[in-house]
């Protein structure tokens, strides 16, 4: 239905331009006036006045209508006196209704359900017409409107290019409507989160096993059920199992990282440096399902069997195992990163150092590690942050139980770990469970913002004391 | 410490620094070859797949048909009695328990391969061929060596006379390997034999499309607006950050994102390639108007000012002149996003597309999972069979992705332009 | 007084960048405790010349260096040559003032700490001192030592450059057109300075200015498309050259 009516509107604007271009025409023909733009632009403004309205019209309506329709028929299912539905309930008969209507229910068909796809068919057919009609009239209006404009022979091609650069506009506003709605989202799940756990007992509590959350609906907490609740949902252990991860891809990644980056930028031959750099780049471009694969494929059980020999013993989902492969992942950014930085410090420094007789390893040390060190911690920062963020990885090799331990022989778990584990398989979708992950995914953007704000600050400190 | 001492020592130290960084890039390099080399070992057998020959005759009793059937005639008959009848003649069993054995070698499907040889081919009616008919999984990494026959057999799926049976099979040259066709074409299933990734293919395909028509034209659209015609005001700068920042957030927030409000405030179906499109694409969006911003900066203001001159309008100069310039390193920058975006999985777990889907999804609305996310749903499995599939599977997305990059750095330096 | 003694001796030198030579076979000598000037156009050779001296030129990949540099009567286009103690008996003042971005203190120690020539803090600040006064900076920068080099003006750059120089105890001491970067009352402060300094080093400068070479050196080299014109003392070259080209470039008629 909607690609038909949008074939519609593309006839229609191309009708509009065609029109508006010969209209403008006729007009400096009989009163022989000058215009103000090309034709072309005249039937390009007709075609936006057709089509613009019409689409935003279309698309608002599309994302809204199936919500709209929801909403009315979940309120008849809520108004029966005979069952009182919790949300969940009304959510699956709603389902249920919805397949009935489309042919494929194979369950029991209560009256219930017919009677709501019934109703369900007659929203859709009135939403299907008065669409239709309100785009109609809309398309009518607008390109009335348009029409007078023309004759009045404005300036086409003004306006044309400001619709235009609105539209540009409108386009770079995208980036501010998606953190607003990943802000909005996290919060409004979080909200109702702490509504039912007390934010000190999540940020510092330091027990986390949501299994115990049974509780359905966060208002109708007993006491009890409270304080049993209030241990259940400590995300010290998850903090920390994320820090501790981080800081063992860290201890891989940086020295490999650094001293890659500072021999490609200051040893390697133009040869040498042409065939390492992009292979080591290739690091950065294997998927992370990829490596966690790996990590639970190889390096896990590798580090177990190895232990076992030892007399060791050393978990299948060691933090060990997760974080090196991890680590193996940031080396990438942490060696191009530092290659830039190096690069860019500028030769007089080295030829002072080497005009007083230091070698050149002494040089890189004492003179240019230290001139690009803002840059170098930078992208450190950045680094950690993205070691922080990353889930597959941890989600396939590391472990699920909250473990608060500095053994990196043991599985720990990670915020990122947990926000999977929470929100996969069969979960009501208003449960403090299901929340609890939004309030992690809003903590670790959170943190994650502040690292990356903090590396940016050093990376243009840095600039600013050699651009 | 002397002169000499100390310039040698002086010295020692330049070798070891030196040593160290080549190192740490002999290390780097190592860990790649080692990561592909165990990925394509584990996933080169995943490509063949263990058949057994099996002597079938299509008589019309057998299928109780009436002569000169129909083609409704042959889909709608019962092939279940035919197929086991032809089963049991590969091998000599006695009793019910031998039978059992006999039949477990091959994959549950048997009676669907027969089907559908008949129907594609029924020429056969009335006549005998030898089918290559799928072996079960256990007898696929049998033969493909992966299989601890040593074990006892209490501690093994695969009893003692169906080894038997395997080694005279073998022998008879009844056992073989041919091409899996089953990998591309079909869906996923429970049976490592049967999986395919036919519907992670479609799924991905949809979705990258779908990324593709929603950010590139957003993303163009924002960097042209942001590097040509807006103004030095707070709201540009507040555009600016938070672009930057966007880049840098990690997926999962994303996958939040299209949770809450693509299946949560819009209703909008679950699992679809359609959610995951929308979803990945506000992801890969600041992720192509920063190289394209970087191109357009690249642009020589001499360009801008020659149009100018000639007079042309501000929006024609840099539609019609700067913006031509500055595609080549947009397309790059725009492959590599949507390479990115190709391997993602933590979002697309969070909005369903966890689902185990059999049948390969025919538009953008009905639920698949993607390449990625197939690689998790099968590493999570027990089965040795989906080691192979799962490795294999990472083969082929792999290959996609350094397709990508090619094609990539080929545009950006075959269009390259020193100013 | 102009001496005699050869300090540096340059036969037969060649040196090429990849395909393109720059110098052809140079002839020149530089005495021992006294200045001598290196002029001619610009691009002719002459800062190639003086990077030779010192191996800097080993920097650059594509360089390559023929011929014979002695200084006192040891041969240094060897691959045996330890460039490192080399360059720690030669000095080198660069065309733009290139601090480090460290302290004034650790500009100048970090010459010496390398070379290991303070056994302890007290040494090295004595080191510091004697090199700041030397380089007649002492007095402007003694109460800030701690203070970034960068933060300095032009011509106290330089000479920070020059003392970071000194610290090292060299016996020769290069400059690369010191002074171009700066304004006049700082290259006159400079000049003042290399006078002062050559009662103990051996100095070889690199400049455009004709009136600077009359003004602070013994003895003058004339360049021209890589090759050594005429080479004599300072007063001979400009009063009375030998060679014609050499009288067209001081008179004016080009570069």
């Amino acid at each position: 239905m909607n690609l038909v009516i949008l074939i519609l509107i593309g006839i229609f604007s191309y009708t509009s331009f065609i029109y508006g271009r010969s209209r403008i025409k006729k007009i400096t023909t009989s009163q022989s006036i000058k215009i103000n733009a090309l034709p072309n632009y005249y039937g390009y403004y007709l075609a936006l006045w057709c089509a613009l309205p019409s689409l935003i019209i279309l698309l608002v309506w599309s994302i809204f209508e199936a919500s709209i329709i929801k909403g009315l028929i979940s309120q008849t299912l809520s108004q029966n006196e005979l069952n009182v539905y919790t949300s969940d309930q009304i959510n699956l008969i709603y389902q249920k209704i919805v397949s009935l209507y489309n042919g494929n229910f194979s369950g029991k068909i209560t009256n219930e359900i017919k009677q709501g796809a019934e109703d369900y068919k007659s929203f859709l057919s009135i939403a299907q017409s008065s669409k239709v009609v309100l785009l109609l009239s809309t398309a009518v209006l607008t390109i009335t409107y348009g029409i007078k404009r023309i004759s009045k022979n404005n300036k086409a091609r003004h306006d044309v290019e400001k619709i235009l650069t609105g539209l540009l506009f409108a386009c770079s506003l995208v980036a501010i409507l998606t953190t607003l709605g990943i802000i909005f989202s996290l919060l409004f799940e979080s909200i109702k989160f702490f509504s039912a756990i007390n934010i000190f007992d999540f940020l510092f509590g330091t027990s986390w096993s949501p299994q115990r959350a049974f509780v359905r609906d966060a208002s109708a907490i007993t006491a009890e059920e409270y304080a049993d609740l209030k241990n259940a949902f400590g995300s010290v252990p998850l903090f920390a199992g994320t820090a501790f991860i981080a800081l063992i891809a860290m201890t891989v990644a940086v020295p490999i990282g650094l001293f890659s980056g500072i021999y490609m930028a200051e040893y390697a031959s133009i040869k040498v440096r042409k065939f390492s750099k992009p292979i080591i780049e290739i690091l950065a471009g294997i998927p992370t399902v990829v490596y966690g694969f790996f990590a639970a494929l190889t390096v896990g059980p590798f580090f177990r069997e190895f232990g076992e020999k030892l007399g060791l013993e050393v978990s299948s989902e060691s933090a060990l195992a997760a974080g090196l492969v991890m680590g193996v992942m940031i080396i990438p950014y942490v060696s191009s990163l530092s290659d830039d930085v190096i690069n860019s410090v500028p030769q007089s420094l080295r030829d002072g150092s080497y005009a007083v007789g230091a070698t050149k390893s002494e040089t890189i040390k004492r003179v240019v590690i230290p001139a690009a060190l803002p840059g170098i911690v930078g992208s450190i920062l950045l680094a950690v942050s993205r070691a922080i963020g990353e889930t597959m990885i941890v989600v396939m090799a590391a472990g699920l139980a909250a473990n608060l331990t500095i053994n990196p022989l043991e599985s720990t778990t990670t915020i990122t770990t947990q926000i999977v584990m929470l929100l996969v398989g069969d979960q009501e979708f208003d449960s403090p469970k299901t929340q609890s992950a939004f309030a992690l995914g809003l903590t670790l953007f959170f943190a994650t913002l502040i690292l990356n704000y903090i590396a940016l600050r050093f990376v243009k400190k840095y600039r600013e004391k050699y651009d | 410490m002397t002169k000499e001492e100390r310039i040698k020592k002086r010295y020692n130290a330049e070798k070891r620094f030196k040593l160290y960084g080549i190192t740490s890039v002999v290390l780097a390099i190592l860990f790649v070859v080692f990561l592909i080399y165990v990925i394509f070992s584990k996933g080169s057998s995943a490509f063949q797949k263990t058949i057994i020959n099996v002597e079938i005759n299509f008589t019309l009793d057998s299928l109780y048909l009436d002569p000169n059937p129909s083609k409704d005639d042959l889909e709608n008959v019962e092939y279940y009695d035919l197929a086991i009848e032809s089963l049991l003649k590969v091998y000599q069993v006695n009793g019910l328990k031998e039978e059992k054995a006999l039949i477990n070698l091959f994959s549950p499907d048997y009676e669907y391969e027969v089907r559908d040889f008949l129907i594609k081919n029924p020429e056969f009616i009335n006549k005998k061929t030898i089918l290559k008919l799928t072996a079960s999984d256990d007898m696929d990494q049998l033969h493909k060596g992966n299989y601890p026959r040593h074990l006892p057999e209490d501690r093994r799926r695969i009893n003692d006379f169906q080894l038997m049976m395997y080694d005279k099979l073998v022998e008879q040259n009844k056992i073989d390997k041919i091409f899996n066709n089953y990998l591309f074409q079909k869906g996923d299933s429970r049976n490592p034999e049967l999986a395919g990734i036919g519907g992670a293919l479609v799924g991905s395909f949809f979705t990258i499309i779908i990324t593709l028509l929603l950010s590139f034209p957003i993303a163009i659209f924002a960097s042209i607006y942001l590097e040509e015609f807006a103004p030095k005001n707070r709201i540009t700068d507040f555009i600016e950050i938070n672009i930057n920042n966007l880049a840098a957030v990690p997926s999962i927030v994303f996958g939040l994102l299209g949770l809450g409000i693509l299946l949560g405030t819009f209703d909008l179906p679950r699992s679809t390639p359609l959610v995951a499109g929308i979803t990945l694409a506000l992801m890969t969006l600041p992720r192509i108007i920063i190289p394209c911003r970087a191109s357009l900066k690249a642009v020589p203001p001499s360009i801008r000012e020659g149009a100018l001159a000639v007079g042309a309008s501000k929006v024609q100069s840099v539609m019609h002149h700067v913006v031509p310039l500055a595609i080549p390193g947009t397309l790059s920058g725009t492959i590599i996003g949507l390479a990115q975006a190709l391997g993602e999985t933590a979002p697309l777990i969070l909005i369903g597309m966890v689902a185990f889907v059999v049948d390969i999804p025919s538009i953008p609305t009905d639920p698949s999972a993607s390449l990625p996310v197939q690689v998790y749903l099968w590493s999570e499995q027990a089965e040795r069979g989906f080691v192979e599939k799962t490795s294999a599977t990472i083969m082929i997305l792999l290959s996609f992705l350094i397709t990508l990059n090619f094609i990539a750095v080929y545009l950006r330096q075959k269009f390259e332009r020193k100013w | 007084m102009i001496s005699n003694n050869v300090k540096i001796k340059a036969q037969d030198l060649n040196v090429y960048y990849g395909k393109k030579q720059a110098l052809f076979n140079v002839n020149l000598d530089i005495h021992s405790k006294e200045v001598t000037a290196l002029i001619g156009p610009s691009g002719c050779g002459k800062s190639t010349f003086i990077r030779c001296i010192n191996r800097m030129n080993d920097v650059i990949d594509i360089c390559k260096i023929e011929g014979s540099i002695k200084i006192d009567d040891k041969e240094i286009i060897d691959k045996n040559i330890d460039v490192v103690r080399l360059r720690e008996s030669i000095g080198m003042v660069f065309q733009k003032p290139n601090p480090f971005p460290k302290s004034i203190y650790d500009n100048i120690s970090y010459g010496p700490s390398i070379h290991g020539l303070a056994d302890n803090k007290s040494d090295m600040d004595q080191i510091v001192e004697n090199s700041l006064k030397k380089a007649a900076l002492w007095e402007e920068v003694k109460d800030r030592l701690d203070e970034p080099g960068t933060g300095l003006s032009g011509g106290q750059q330089q000479r920070l450059c020059i003392a970071r120089a000194i610290s090292v105890n060299p016996e020769v001491i290069l400059m690369d057109e010191p002074c171009s970067a700066l304004d006049p009352i700082a290259t006159a402060k400079i000049e003042e300075l290399i006078d002062e300094l050559k009662k103990s080093y051996t100095i070889v400068i690199v400049t455009h200015s004709m009136s600077q070479a009359v003004r602070v050196s013994q003895r003058t080299g004339f360049f021209h498309l890589g090759k050594i014109i005429e080479v004599d003392t300072t007063e001979k070259i400009f009063k009375n050259p030998g060679n014609q080209m050499t009288q067209d470039y001081i008179t004016g008629r080009f570069g």
